[in-house]
């Protein structure tokens, strides 16, 4: 087994390179010049070409790439050229807040799924399954920003019993409540679906009978036997679902005022903010990479059947 | 001048506060604004403890002046820095700052500036003429990448300096601690407006002066001090006790929180956790109009700024004949057009030149919305059924709002306008190589100068004009008034300039824009030129808080 883990942190490691390759020629195929979406309209041609000469855009693209990956392995990430801040002190002031968003709404969106999920998957087609799935699909099919801001309006606005927006004081726990239900109230409809529909077809197999037959209550068997079987599939999405909620914050975040990487992303990708752009991407690409890694790591405690040679 | 490209959806006035400018001018006084007054607030005593609260959806890219190019940058960083000059509230004239007085040689090239005595920046230490070298100095220095270099190029040198081929800059000379001289290659009548802009604003040259150290702590003799700037949420400014150039600010500080966006802006000013907002959303204005309360904390002013649409000749052929481009100004309905795209927000332009700016030409008629005038004008040029153009648009709420509109408006005239939708950095690429069909354009000024706006954009030798017209008669006029510093004559010349602009039509006038805001009750004066200029954006030193 620490052979196939040592395997994967090396292939880990390939896939990050390539990664990179991508993310940085994609940039270059974008037909536009970094320097012009931001020097603005008041830019003269020789102010450009000035300005292009002092980041080095003048270089072609793979001496531009081999200086950004020399500078990246000694854990320098360049400068924006929006801010002229280096990128990883504009990720590390923005990591916190997308960090207590995204945890918060992750357990939020596991808590209100699987519970549901769970009692509705008991008896399909019954009284508790019918509510909680109308609920469930109500709210998957609003827009984040609408349930964001009917949310702040009514929440916040009308009986101002949470903060309008903004992250506030630490540890900023009136303030997280708002997105991270958005997030976690239109999430949670996913986990729901899939959870019940496992459970309905878990329902069926041989061992679920067996259990029955052998007089087993029947909530030993819907948690034991049911829930816990059903839940592979729910490891697998719920660890990608993490990963891809770094880029699922933004909107949210522009609705909340929440001062995280979504919004630095946002910004970068619009000014063509390249450094920047690069450093979210390759920072979201790793998150990705090591969830899958979880992922199958995780398989293997829930599931002894599976096992990595 | 900066064009609201920047941001894409820059170009309509609702998105002014993303992009930048500096520059002046209202045509104002209380009656052509609008502001509500409550007599219980106006007589309520002003609070100097009071903090002046706003938001903005995001923070500056700097605080470094020579780098700074938007309203909001240039809002904050007059809260810090003082100008050699700047203007007269409500007017398009320029006023003494940190200047004591200046003269300008016989032949218009020398500029000679004395500085105020006896004033300090908020560390202490005394303003000379060095701090003025440096400050300007630091425009033209390639590692600060300032894009209003350009502006400076006039300085006899600053070419050279700016390409990395001399160290010094002949043109900025310290004559002694209280006073400078600039030396241009050739007259440029405009070029107290340039040290007025915010890139001009002056530093103290002891400092760091490499651009992250001086954004990260600006320092000036301006009426505030930068106490805290938490990253991506809140900066905290508190009075300067050494501000020397007047009587301290009247009120305490002042608090400016990053992130929401209007919506929640205009919530938070209900709850009472705002003072101001600024640039009122096309979404938000109906609501707030209708609504006897908010209304009356509504203000707005006339804003130097024109919105068109740039007909590019070198691209499309049919734009070479000036009657095409006639019957593209008939045939479109502004009042509908302002109406639809910003809530009647707005006059219909009549040429380049905003009102207000001198050179403005108030007898020119905007062309009326006349569809048959226009027919009649594309047969007499050789369209008789119309023709097919491109029309780029980088979406946006309201870019993609005025597209479908003026599309419709074409449609009827027998012009089919293919709307493209393109990315933000692939169009302005575009752009600056002048190859835009045809799109939406609009401009801002820096300063009040029609210098900014007709040789800019207009004039055929212009590097900032992004289409290939070119009107050899105008573009002497322009640059003749560019040129000669008697200012009488500048604005006839101006004036014929904005004549020929009108015939000649390069340019699909759309409407000059507004700037407008919320404010509460208890900050005053209720005088819109105070609470909103135009040129300045705010005027810090004369606005207060009452007791609330």
């Amino acid at each position: 087994m620490w052979g196939y883990v040592a395997r994967r942190c090396l292939w880990m490691l390939v896939t990050l390179f390539i990664v990179s390759i991508i993310n940085f020629f994609v940039v270059f195929l974008v037909p536009a010049n970094p320097v012009d979406a931001i020097a603005g309209d008041k830019a003269t041609p020789q102010v450009i070409a000035q300005i292009e000469k002092y980041y080095g855009l003048d270089q072609p693209a793979y001496i531009q790439y081999l200086d950004y990956m020399n500078h990246m392995l000694h854990g320098d990430l360049g400068h924006s050229y929006q801010t002229d801040l280096p990128v990883t002190a504009e990720i590390a002031q923005r990591a916190p807040a997308t960090a207590l968003l995204a945890i918060t709404a992750f357990i939020w969106t596991l808590l209100f799924g699987l519970t549901s999920g769970f009692f509705a998957g008991v008896k399909p087609g019954g009284r508790a399954d019918l509510i909680l799935t109308t609920i469930a699909l109500l709210f998957n099919s609003l827009p984040d920003f609408f349930l964001g801001v009917v949310l702040l309006y009514f929440v916040a606005f009308k009986l101002g019993v949470l903060p309008l927006g903004g992250y506030g004081p630490p540890p900023h726990i009136r303030n997280v409540i708002l997105p991270a239900f958005t997030l976690a109230a239109i999430g949670a409809a996913t986990y729901h679906r899939l959870l019940r529909t496992q459970m309905a077809e878990v329902r069926n197999e041989d061992y679920v009978r067996t259990a029955r037959a052998k007089g087993l209550a029947a909530g030993r068997i819907n948690v034991r036997h049911i829930a816990r079987n059903a839940l592979l599939p729910v490891v697998t999405i719920g660890g990608l679902q993490l990963a891809s909620l770094l880029s699922g914050v933004i909107i949210v975040e522009t609705v909340f005022a929440w001062p995280g990487l979504g919004q630095l992303f946002y910004q970068a990708a619009t000014n063509l903010d390249v450094p920047v752009v690069m450093g979210t991407a390759m920072l979201s690409a790793a998150l990705v990479i090591l969830a899958n890694f979880a992922v199958d790591m995780a398989y293997m405690l829930l599931d002894p059947r599976v096992s990595y040679t | 001048m900066r064009s609201w490209f920047r941001s894409l959806a820059l170009v309509l006035v609702a998105s002014l506060s993303l992009v930048a400018c500096g520059g002046s001018a209202t045509p104002a006084g209380p009656a052509s604004g609008t502001a509500a007054t409550t007599t219980s607030a106006s007589t309520a005593p002003a609070s100097t403890s009071s903090t002046f609260r706003f938001a903005s959806q995001y923070q500056p890219d700097t605080m470094d002046p020579a780098a700074a190019q938007t309203v909001l940058e240039y809002q904050l960083l007059s809260l810090v820095y003082d100008a050699l000059f700047t203007y007269h509230t409500g007017q398009m004239t320029l006023k003494d700052e940190l200047a004591q007085s200046y003269s300008w040689s016989p032949d218009g090239k020398t500029l000679d500036v004395k500085l105020k005595p006896n004033i300090r920046f908020s560390n202490g230490d005394p303003l000379t003429a060095r701090d003025v070298a440096f400050s300007i100095q630091r425009n033209l220095v390639p590692a600060v990448k300032s894009t209003y270099a350009a502006s400076y190029f006039g300085l006899v040198g600053a070419q050279s300096f700016y390409a990395g081929k001399t160290t010094s800059v002949p043109g900025i000379q310290v004559v002694s601690p209280t006073e400078i001289k600039f030396v241009l290659k050739s007259p440029e009548p405009y070029f107290l407006n340039v040290l007025a802009l915010q890139n001009s604003f002056i530093l103290d040259h002891n400092l760091p002066a490499d651009t992250a150290s001086v954004s990260a702590h600006p320092m000036g003799t301006g009426p505030f001090i930068l106490k805290n700037w938490v990253q991506n949420e809140s900066m905290t400014f508190v009075r300067n006790p050494k501000y020397d150039l007047g009587p301290p600010a009247k009120f305490g500080g002042v608090q400016v929180t990053f992130g929401p966006d209007s919506n929640l802006q205009v919530l938070q000013f209900e709850k009472g956790s705002l003072d101001a907002v600024y640039n009122i959303a096309s979404t938000n204005y109906l609501q707030i109009i209708n609504n006897p309360k908010w209304k009356q904390d509504y203000v707005q002013v006339p804003l130097p700024s024109i919105n068109f649409l740039r007909m590019n000749p070198g691209i499309v052929p049919a734009f070479q004949k000036v009657q095409v481009r006639q019957a593209m100004n008939y045939a479109i309905d502004k009042a509908k057009v302002i109406q639809d795209v910003e809530n009647g927000r707005g006059t219909p332009a009549n040429g380049p030149l905003p009102p207000g700016i001198p050179g403005y030409n108030s007898s020119l008629q905007p062309y009326p919305y006349d569809p048959a005038k226009a027919k009649q004008l594309l047969s007499e040029a050789g369209y008789p059924n119309g023709f097919t153009v491109e029309y780029d648009l980088v979406p946006s709420d309201l870019g993609t709002k005025l597209a479908e509109i003026v599309q419709s408006m074409y449609a009827q005239v027998g012009v089919k306008m293919n709307i493209v939708d393109m990315q933000a950095a692939p169009f302005h690429a575009k752009y600056l190589a002048k190859k835009i069909p045809f799109g939406q354009g609009g401009w801002l000024l820096d300063y009040p100068d029609a210098e900014d706006f007709l040789y800019l954009l207009v004039d055929g030798h212009s590097p900032l004009n992004r289409t290939t017209y070119d009107n050899p008669q105008f573009d002497q006029l322009v640059e003749k008034a560019d040129s000669i510093t008697n200012q009488a004559q500048r604005v006839q010349l101006y004036s014929q300039a904005d004549a020929i602009a009108n015939q000649d039509a390069p340019w699909v006038y759309l409407w000059f824009g507004v700037y407008d805001g919320m404010f509460q009750p208890w900050v005053q004066p209720r005088t819109p030129d105070v609470l909103l200029n135009p040129i300045l954006y705010t005027n810090w030193n004369q606005i207060s808080i009452s007791s609330h």
